[in-house]
């Protein structure tokens, strides 16, 4: 077990900067999601870890340990692709082995390795078989066993759930978060879905064009999103946004007012802000801003109305009669200054709201 | 009526086809065991003589020195065949891996030499290849042959296996260093297992190139006993007169060794001639 | 010896070293053993049947009377040995002795490979040979071989038919013209080949060459000469181009009365044909003898022998008495030495001395090297006249071709502003090397660099040794033209003369413009019928629901097992006018044989066909490969959105193929532009080298005629020119097709 850190890492390929200094620490035994959009770098940041990708320039140490120049094979690190990456000319059993077979370790002992760890991944009936003979959630688990008969000092993975189909990725996450308190080694996650990051995560590192944007714990990225990015970025449904200026010591984007929270009203006349708020914070009743529901996403008991005020697109969180609105249907949105998030001209958070309660929080968990 | 036509239609076109593959060689049988060096002038590819006596007649033949000529040049064939094939692939596939893998200075240029020896024409090179093994003592030597021989099939070999490479996901490779293999371990032991269709593809054509050529070693080699196959086979075609009957035993026996290969092998020549995706 | 003694220690090193790479590439390199004794002698013959067997049981004699001396020899096939002795001898690989005609004696001589016999070998030795087998092989004021046999034309008869033979060419008319009808000829042979006609041409007083050195093909002699054939053949005594073959089935058959050919045709005739030889007619037009060529078979020394005291010793035996008498009636040989034709079988042989008889006429071939331009010039005309053009065209045809191949004799040039333009190409070359080297380090990329190269090397270093190498200095002949064995630098002259068609109109077969059209349609033809062929079947492979499915393809792949020169031969064979399967396959079917070699549509078709039998497969397993990898599910969509079976074909089958079938096409367009072998050895460049491609001329100019390699080399250049702009081209489409994928 080991902890790893990058200190200014950058990555380019030729005159493309992907990966724009970046430092991050993962202590030991940590689970650190690195999660971002498409694109953004992530798996070029988890393969400079791996030593699969050289580093342009910075430092990536593991244990305390500089590890730039070392080759991936002497860094201790396990790592499960996307693509699972079995090899397919070896039987499951093979796959798992592989590695300790090059590390010359006893064959009793890879025997007991592979054995305990297909034991512990509910794989054991599959040994003898080649991976193309199984399922995509069983070549999951057999891509993570190899990684683990290792135990090596670091997990890394690389989108590991994203060609499963979705109650196999909830089942798979709920494994995967089991290994790591059965074995507490450090990981680092990799994924593009906030849900995942959420879920899993230690804490979570958000990252965007190759910067990062955040890091913490889960909740702090839901409640305290240091920019509008994040903001929009953790949560689902997304946070609603306006653009808008300060008139007359309010927040005012084409009518619609919101009164400015303490903490911000001292900001100048016509300053450009924007608006924040999450869906389940927007209420509807009377005296808002008007519009027509032009989506209803329907859960049965809760629903998702999709309202275009003059302000722009609100998506709102409704509950119980509510949630049986119909498209078209015209309806008063309010919007309650103590909820809102406000972000400066440059995407920087300005407030977010007082209470950090759990609400919301399991709320967007079971989502 | 018409649904049987159209089942009928394509083992109709496929029969008229395989007749067409398959005439000549009835052909060469027949000739070879009507027992007499002369053509046959019907056209019926069925024979009608059984005699074994071209055969046999190539099959023993024995030099001044009581060397069995037949056994040698077959032996001589076979060795220089899988040497080539052998060194050959050696050569191409490390090459081959360079060009699919690393990204480094001069690889396009690399590539496109390669390419480049495919349009030469092979006659110009005959004189200088004759003085430079002769630089190095390997005129009449099966090593010579080899060399040469290996050296030209490496081009063609670089690039089909190259095309196979660039398809085998790079993951499966990464995969390999994380559980701690070197390069040359994760070349060996998953890249080349991989690539099975297209080494067995790329062998099977170096094996022929080698297998077949006679202008080269017929230049080369002075020794009866060092004669390969297409050599000795050579001798039964003159100018003005052809011993078809020993010119066609002595073709069956030169075919078969590649045919049995190609029946071996055809599993694999349809997948590893258009590289085919590795699905993980 | 001493000396000898060391040099053979230290190549017993190199040797070592030889041997342990020998053993890495597991190959067993069978190199002589250095050994003192018995002494090993090589030598090599061209002699097939009865003559081998002669020479063989006369070496077994040999050795048995010398057990320290070995024998070694070597069979040569006929075409490719003289030009193997002119390459292995002076690169000291070739035998210690060997047997050949005279005719090349002019050239070995004054290239040194042959060493001179005439201070070594006595007067009387001499002097034990007829006298007109001696003459032929003294050169430059020395006797360079020992004869052993001659072959001369004579005419042989059936007995059946002709009771005594013409004394003159109107007695031969008109017997023969009594003797045809029917099916039957008066007179066969085949009258297309030079030598052949030789009689006719000396014997009318045609000139080969008038003493200014100018040839003499269309000299009143040679023209009343080609006159002659053509009225044998207007009047129908000689058969229609009549190939061995069928001069030997003919006779055989009691079809032919007589026959002119040499010696060994006597091998070839049934024993049922009671048959004379006598020595050809006086030409009644001249009163002068038709006089053959005589062909004095010798043995010479190697000027590098390795062990020249022990070569001479089999000279002097395989020239002697003992082995003529072998000879004589083994081998059925007229042999050269006197005191053989003492002995009372040889005397008592009709056969063997009707052609010693014929051997009072008979004229030596000319040891000029023009004269190999002869051989294709005569055969041209005759070709002409037999087919009908009038004998005074033929004739000049014929001198305008031999000029036509003549070596070019473009002055020397000195070569200084060259090597200057080379080195400083060479500089530039090694300057822009290094820059870029600089530069790899400049950008640190010099990691990548070790790494990418460590793996590519040994298979570059391979090629850049054994390809590009031999292909820079093969390229660098273009620059000298070949003489005697020397190469002399005479600049871009070679290219000008091919490319500025000064010697040959653009519509000739020797025309480089000419050839070039040839090789395109070649090739376009062969690629279409290739795609055609390998799509239609794979496609009908790919069909899921098929039965045997397995059988076909086991059966229609085995064209490429068969190696490509056994299925050009076997191909020759089948489009053979007499005996060919074809052929015979026509006539069941009611219909006229065809003389495939007669013109260039049918000679081109049966080179097409060859190509297609041994090319298709490779094609079809391509397709079959490429459809196989085609989703089955994008079928389905289409048919979902409507489209039949030609609109999934063409939208959904055809842009699948293409990344499998372009590079596969545009690669086979390169070895068919290339497909030496075919063109070679089917059609032989037949009638008249209108089917040869550009690397067949350009093989002919370096093997063939009088070893021009510096005119093949820039043949070749040319060839290398074209088919890089086209890989420019290629590549372009190539790229277009990899952006549709
Ligand atoms: N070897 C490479 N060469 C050039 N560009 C690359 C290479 N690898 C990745 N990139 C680029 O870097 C960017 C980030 O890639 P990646 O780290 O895979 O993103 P993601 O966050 O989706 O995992 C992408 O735009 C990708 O195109
Ligand atoms: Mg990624």
């Amino acid at each position: 077990m080991a902890s790893v850190e990058l200190e200014k890492v950058r990555k380019s390929f030729g005159d493309a900067h992907i990966v724009k200094g970046v430092s991050l620490s993962v202590a030991t035994g940590e689970f650190l999601v690195l999660v971002g959009p498409s694109g953004c770098g992530k798996s070029t940041c988890l393969r400079m870890i791996a030593g699969l990708e050289e580093i342009t320039s910075g430092d990536i140490r593991i244990d305390g340990q500089r590890v730039n120049d070392l080759a991936p094979r002497d860094r201790d690190i396990g790592m499960v692709f996307q693509s699972y990456a079995l090899y397919p000319h070896m039987t499951v059993k093979e796959n798992l082995a592989f590695g300790l077979t090059l590390r010359k370790v006893p064959k009793t002992e890879i025997d007991a390795r592979v054995n305990e760890a297909a034991k512990m991944l509910e794989i054991e009936p599959l040994l003898a078989r080649r991976p193309k003979e199984l399922s995509g959630g069983q070549r999951q688990r057999v891509a993570i066993g190899r990684s683990i008969v290792r135990r090596p000092q670091v997990f890394l993975f690389d989108e590991p759930l994203s060609n499963l189909d979705a109650a196999l990725r909830v089942q798979m996450r709920a494994e995967i978060l089991s290994l790591h308190r059965r074995l507490g080694t450090t990981m680092v996650y990799v994924t593009h879905d906030q849900v995942e990051a959420m879920t899993l995560a230690t804490r979570i590192a958000v990252l965007n064009e190759g910067v990062l944007q955040q890091v913490g714990p889960p909740a702090e990225l839901f409640h305290h999103p240091a920019n509008r990015f994040v903001a929009g970025f953790i949560g689902s449904p997304s946070m609603n946004f306006f653009d808008g200026v300060v008139a007359h010591g309010a927040f005012e984007s084409n009518g619609l007012t919101v009164a400015l929270p303490v903490g911000v009203q001292g900001l100048a006349e016509g300053t450009p802000l924007t608006l924040g708020i999450r869906p389940h914070d927007v209420t509807l009743g009377e005296g808002g801003a008007m519009g027509g529901i032009q989506v209803v996403e329907s859960m049965g008991w809760e629903a998702f109305l999709h309202v275009q005020i003059a302000a722009g697109r609100v998506v709102a969180r409704v509950e119980g009669a509510l949630a049986q609105s119909k498209s078209g249907d015209r309806v008063s949105v309010k919007i309650d200054s103590a909820r809102i998030h406000l972000f400066d001209a440059d995407g920087r958070t300005l407030v977010s709201p007082q209470d950090a309660g759990e609400r919301g929080l399991s709320a967007r968990a079971s989502a | 009526m018409r649904k049987l036509w159209r089942d009928a239609w394509p083992h109709a076109v496929l029969v008229l086809a395989s007749v067409f593959a398959l005439y000549p060689v009835l052909w060469v049988v027949k000739i070879a065991l009507s027992g007499s060096q002369q053509l046959d002038s019907s056209a019926s590819p069925i024979p009608h003589v059984f005699s074994l006596a071209n055969f046999t007649m190539v099959a023993t033949q024995v030099d001044g020195a009581g060397h069995w000529l037949f056994g040698r040049q077959l032996f001589n064939s076979l060795a220089v065949a899988i040497a080539t094939t052998v060194v050959g692939l050696l050569l191409a596939c490390t090459a081959a891996y360079a060009f699919s893998r690393f990204r480094f200075p001069g690889r396009e240029a690399g590539l496109a030499s390669l390419l480049l020896t495919q349009v030469f024409p092979g006659i110009v090179m005959m004189i200088p290849l004759y003085l430079i093994l002769k630089s190095v003592h390997l005129l009449n030597s099966l090593t010579g042959l080899v060399v040469v021989y290996a050296s030209t099939s490496v081009p063609f070999s670089t690039w089909m296996l190259k095309g196979y490479f660039d398809t085998i996901p790079k993951e499966m490779e990464e995969s390999a260093y994380v559980d701690g293999a070197s390069r040359w371990t994760t070349f060996l032991r998953v890249v080349l297992p991989l690539a099975r269709p297209a080494l067995v593809v790329t062998a099977l054509f170096s094996f022929m190139t080698a297998w077949n050529e006679f202008i080269l070693a017929a230049t080369l080699l002075n020794d009866q006993t060092l004669f390969t196959l297409p050599v000795a086979l050579q001798r039964y075609v003159g100018e003005f007169q052809t011993d078809w009957g020993s010119f066609a035993a002595g073709a069956i026996f030169t075919s078969i060794p590649v045919m049995i290969l190609f029946y071996a092998l055809q599993k694999h020549l349809v997948g590893g001639l258009t590289a085919g995706s590795v699905k993980g | 010896m001493n000396a000898l003694g060391f040099s053979r220690a230290r190549n017993a090193n190199r040797k070592r070293f030889l041997m342990a790479l020998a053993l890495l590439l597991s190959v067993t390199s069978l190199a002589p053993v250095a050994n003192a004794s018995p002494v090993t002698i090589r030598l090599w013959h061209s002699y097939r049947g009865g003559e081998q067997q002669a020479l063989d049981e006369s070496v077994k004699r040999f050795e048995a009377a010398h057990p320290d001396i070995r024998v070694e020899s070597l069979a040569n096939p006929y075409e490719s040995f003289a030009s193997k002795l002119s390459t292995a001898i002076p690169n000291d690989n070739g035998p210690d002795l060997f047997i050949f005609a005279d005719d090349r004696l002019g050239g070995w001589a004054k290239t040194g490979i042959v060493a001179p016999l005439d201070g070594k070998v006595g007067a009387a030795k001499w002097a034990s040979f007829l006298p007109q087998t001696v003459k032929p092989l003294s050169f430059d004021g020395h006797i360079w071989g020992l004869p052993l046999a001659f072959k001369t034309l004579a005419l042989f008869y059936n007995t059946a038919l002709v009771k005594a033979p013409p004394k003159t060419t109107d007695e031969l008319v008109r017997l023969a013209q009594s003797r045809t009808g029917s099916g039957s000829f008066g007179l066969a042979y085949t009258a297309d080949n030079f030598f052949n006609h030789a009689p006719w041409y000396l014997g009318f007083g045609g000139v080969l060459f008038y003493p200014d050195g100018r040839v003499g093909l269309s000299s009143p002699g040679a023209i009343q000469s080609f006159a002659f054939v053509q009225d044998l053949s207007r009047r129908g005594i000689l058969p229609k181009e009549p190939d061995d073959a069928t001069v030997t089935r003919l006779f055989n058959q009691g079809h032919a009365a007589m026959v002119i050919d040499g010696p060994w045709f006597a091998a070839e005739i049934d024993r049922s044909i009671h048959y004379a030889v006598a020595p050809l007619p006086v030409v009644s037009a001249t009163g002068k003898p038709a006089s053959p060529f005589l062909n004095d078979e010798a043995v010479y020394v190697s000027a590098k022998a390795l062990h020249p005291r022990e070569a001479l010793l089999l000279a002097e035996y395989l020239a002697g008495t003992e082995s003529a008498l072998i000879r004589a009636a083994v081998g059925r040989q007229v042999v050269a030495s006197k005191a053989a034709w003492t002995d009372p079988r040889l005397q008592h042989d009709l056969f063997l001395n009707a052609f010693r008889q014929q051997a009072e006429t008979a004229v030596p071939i000319p040891k000029r090297s023009e004269m190999l331009d002869v051989w294709e010039a005569g055969k041209l005309a005759l070709k002409m006249v037999l087919r009908g053009s009038t004998p005074k065209a033929a004739a000049l045809a014929a001198e305008h071709r031999f000029y036509a191949i003549n070596p070019l004799s473009a002055p020397a040039k000195s070569p200084l502003p060259y090597l200057f333009l080379l080195f400083g190409l060479a500089l530039g070359i090694l300057a822009l090397v290094i820059r870029w080297l600089a530069g790899v380090a400049r950008r640190g990329e010099g990691k990548r660099f070790r790494l990418g190269w460590s793996w590519a090397a040994p298979a570059m270093i391979a090629t850049f040794i054994l390809i590009f190498v031999p292909f820079a200095i093969g390229l660098g002949l273009s620059f000298f033209r070949h003489h005697e064995g020397h190469f002399i630098f005479i600049g871009w002259a070679n290219f000008g003369d091919i490319l500025g068609q000064h010697r040959f109109r653009l519509t000739e077969p020797l025309s480089f413009y000419y050839s070039l059209v040839v090789t395109v349609a070649w090739t376009v033809v062969n690629l279409a019928i290739h795609v055609t062929l390998g799509l239609g079947l794979a496609l009908l492979l790919n069909k899921p629901t098929l039965k045997l499915k397995a059988v076909y393809r086991v059966l229609l792949i085995i064209p490429w097992a068969v190696p490509n020169y056994i299925t050009a031969l076997l191909w020759k064979g089948m489009f053979h006018e007499q005996f060919g399967a074809i052929n015979a396959m026509l006539k069941l079917l009611g219909l006229h044989p065809v003389a495939w070699f007669s013109s260039f549509g049918t000679a081109f078709f049966a080179d097409v066909c060859t190509n297609a039998w041994l090319g298709f497969p490779f094609m079809m397993v391509v397709c079959l490969g490429a459809l196989q990898s085609i989703p089955r599910d994008l079928y389905e969509a289409a048919e979902v959105d409507g489209a039949g079976a030609w609109a999934q074909f063409r939208h959904v089958t055809l842009p699948l193929l293409q990344p499998a079938l372009i590079p596969a096409v545009l690669l086979g367009m390169v070895w068919t532009f290339n497909a030496f072998n075919v063109i070679y050895l089917v059609s032989g460049g037949a009638p008249d080298n209108r089917t040869d491609i550009l690397i067949a001329e350009a093989y002919r100019w370096a093997f063939q005629r009088q070893e021009q390699f510096g005119y093949a080399a820039a043949y070749a250049a040319l060839i290398f020119v074209i088919l890089l702009g086209w890989s420019v081209v290629s590549q372009r489409i190539a790229r277009r097709a990899e952006a549709v994928r």
